[in-house]
């Protein structure tokens, strides 16, 4: 049988997905809880492969169905709204999405939308799609990272961004205006896969929902 | 200034096919234009464009106008180009067709057109094949649908194919029992749709459901099984899901009798996104292939958009699709090679073409060399064409 492959993000949600997948019984001792040099990795055992991505390329090997599953942060399927099937919230790595300025500025003029503003984000789509809800124009200004530093440099006057402690945000001197929306990781799937592989598939899930079981419903999705 | 990139380049979501591409589409078109004729059915073509009206008129959600490419006649009537086949074959069928006897077996194979976001590479102008049966109501035409399309599939030399299978009338009718508002039906259906089964678990709290009506849609969201396990679960809420149930098995039962059963599985939880869909829905998948190939299901109501109440089911496949899993299979290219390639010496002219007019009333494949050339240079255009032989006219000698 061709090993079921998941995808999965490195860096920050990368070790506790690792615990979770052992916790689940679909990685074995070969998928170590620091991030190596193989981007590929096999657990014979468990019939599992797993694919080491940076997050926002996990829905994309999902989509195309090189990966079978992938885990992935909702903020990442958010902005990028890939066609997969998004069938579990695995709880951890929880974090907000948050509007924030320099602390002092008085933010409620900075969005009276009498002068444009600048917001700096790694998430362009889901910025713009909130500040037209909210009848504000604003110019997006898309970063890969490091958001927290556009305002101080005169990039930005305000940015979005996921934040987990907000200590960042603090050393930063940002403070935040508004939260938007808040992000946990998920499982997807491709969509042929979550029909072909019905018969391992389908056991997964269910083994993971019970694991889970009564889970936080009331977060935002 | 940027005349020059739009004059050589096609806009976002549209490509050329170069010859190689464009034998196998044709193949692949005869493949399943000879099932579908096997089966009874008749090809048909309608217009690339149509009044907006008339396309918008049986899907709601095509009215997500956004969606279609539209444009103005010179009397200012809004023109579209269509989104789907089997809107078009509707009008015809209640129109042109009207009193021809039923049932109508339709075919087609042809391009629709949507706006796709062009971020994700999705292509705009759309190739389709596909078949409308109209006026059989009942689970034998949409059996015979099903099975149609994996003797389709099975045609285009393509192995594996799998098909879900549910019923529009299993979820309206659990969503109905669950006591679900309109307003939340409407977002849990887009959540099944997406099957964000994360959204759908929240839009089950917020619709304020709890208890047995909660796990029954909980259940119906992430269901894996045979159909005796959706009769036991779902059965017993009767009424319309308890119909929608037999009518599925009775279909599941001669899917059986059409020995394609274990290509066919059940899945409850299936909702396509277009509104038009009444009784089954399907979609097939190909491995190796990420999205599905294959999508239809029965539309007993739109036929009467256009003054026909005609029941009405059929399928569309993705031509791409077949065509990507056709080239992953290491399907030999569509034969465009040469039987041979006919040199052409100055003042041989008309011999060439004689010679080349007699060789293909033998049915052979023969181009006549235009350029004039010979040698090596003859020869290197001969490979590149995969040309069998060379032939080269008799020169005369020269007393």
């Amino acid at each position: 049988m061709s090993p079921l492959t998941i995808a999965l993000p490195k860096g920050r949600p990368y070790a506790a997905t690792v615990r979770f997948l052992r916790d689940v019984g679909l990685a074995g001792p070969e998928l170590t809880e620091e991030e190596g040099r193989s981007l590929l990795i096999e657990c014979p055992e468990q019939g599992t492969r797993f694919i080491v991505a940076r997050d926002s390329d996990v829905p994309t090997y999902v989509e195309y169905g090189a990966a079978d599953l992938g885990i992935v942060g909702k903020n990442v399927l958010m902005e990028a709204e890939p066609q997969v099937y998004e069938l579990l919230d695995l709880g951890y790595s929880k974090c907000r999405f948050v509007l924030a300025a320099p602390a002092g500025v008085d933010a409620a003029s900075l969005l009276s939308g009498r002068s444009p503003q600048r917001v700096a984000t790694k998430y362009p789509r889901l910025t713009e799609a909130y500040f037209n809800s909210k009848g504000i124009q604003v110019e997006t200004v898309f970063l890969h990272g490091s958001i927290e530093v556009a305002p101080k440099v005169g990039l930005a006057d305000l940015i979005v961004d996921i934040v987990e402690t907000g200590r960042t945000l603090r050393e930063n001197n940002l403070v935040v205006v508004e939260e938007l929306w808040t992000s946990s990781m998920r499982l997807i799937a491709n969509r042929a896969a979550y029909r072909l592989k019905a018969e391992r598939i389908g056991p997964i899930i269910q083994g993971i929902r019970e694991r889970i079981g009564q889970r936080d419903l009331s977060g935002n999705q | 200034m940027s005349a020059p990139v739009f004059r050589t380049q096609v806009p976002e979501g549209v490509r050329d096919r170069l010859p190689g591409e464009a034998a196998r589409m044709r193949r692949l078109s005869a493949q399943l234009d000879g099932v579908f004729r096997a089966w009874g059915y008749r090809e048909v073509a309608t217009p690339v464009f149509e009044y907006l009206e008339a396309l918008a008129a049986g899907a709601g959600k095509w009215a997500r106008t956004e969606d279609l490419y539209q444009f103005f006649d010179r009397k200012g009537r809004t023109l579209a180009l269509r989104p789907d086949m089997t809107t078009p074959i509707a009008r015809l069928v209640a129109t042109r067709l009207a009193g021809e006897p039923l049932p109508l077996r339709l075919s087609y194979f042809a391009p629709v057109f949507r706006h796709r976001d062009p971020r994700a590479g999705a292509a705009s102008e759309i190739w389709q094949a596909g078949v409308e049966l109209v006026g059989a109501p009942g689970e034998m035409a949409d059996a015979e649908v099903i099975a149609l399309a994996c003797a389709a599939v099975k045609a285009a030399g393509l192995e594996g194919f799998r098909i879900g299978l549910g019923h529009v009338g299993i979820v309206e009718g659990l969503f109905q029992f669950a006591g679900v508002s309109p307003e939340a039906e409407a977002e849990l259906k887009e959540a099944m749709v997406a099957r964000d089964l994360v959204a759908f678990e929240h839009g089950v709290i917020r619709a304020g459901l709890s208890g047995e009506r909660a796990e029954l849609l909980l259940g119906l969201a992430h269901f894996h099984g045979g159909f005796a396990e959706a009769q036991e679960r779902f059965g017993g809420v009767g009424g319309q899901v308890a119909e929608a149930l037999e009518h599925v098995g009775q279909v599941l039962r001669l899917l059986e009798a059409l020995g394609v059963s274990e290509q066919v599985s059940l899945d409850p939880g299936l909702v396509r996104s277009l509104d038009y869909y009444t009784g089954v829905v399907f979609e097939g998948y190909l491995p190796g292939i990420g999205a599905p190939v294959m999508g239809g299901g029965r539309y007993d109501n739109l036929l009467l958009e256009f003054g026909a109440p005609l029941a009405a089911t059929g399928f569309a496949l993705a031509v791409d699709r077949l065509l990507m899993a056709q080239e992953r299979n290491g399907c030999a290219a569509a034969g465009e090679g040469l039987d041979a390639l006919i040199a052409c010496p100055p003042g041989r002219e008309a011999e060439a073409m004689a010679w080349a007019a007699r060789l293909r009333a033998q049915g052979l494949t023969v181009e006549v060399d235009l350029l004039g050339r010979s040698g090596e240079e003859l020869a290197a255009y001969a490979r590149a064409r995969g040309a069998a032989r060379v032939l080269t006219p008799e020169v005369p000698s020269i007393h």
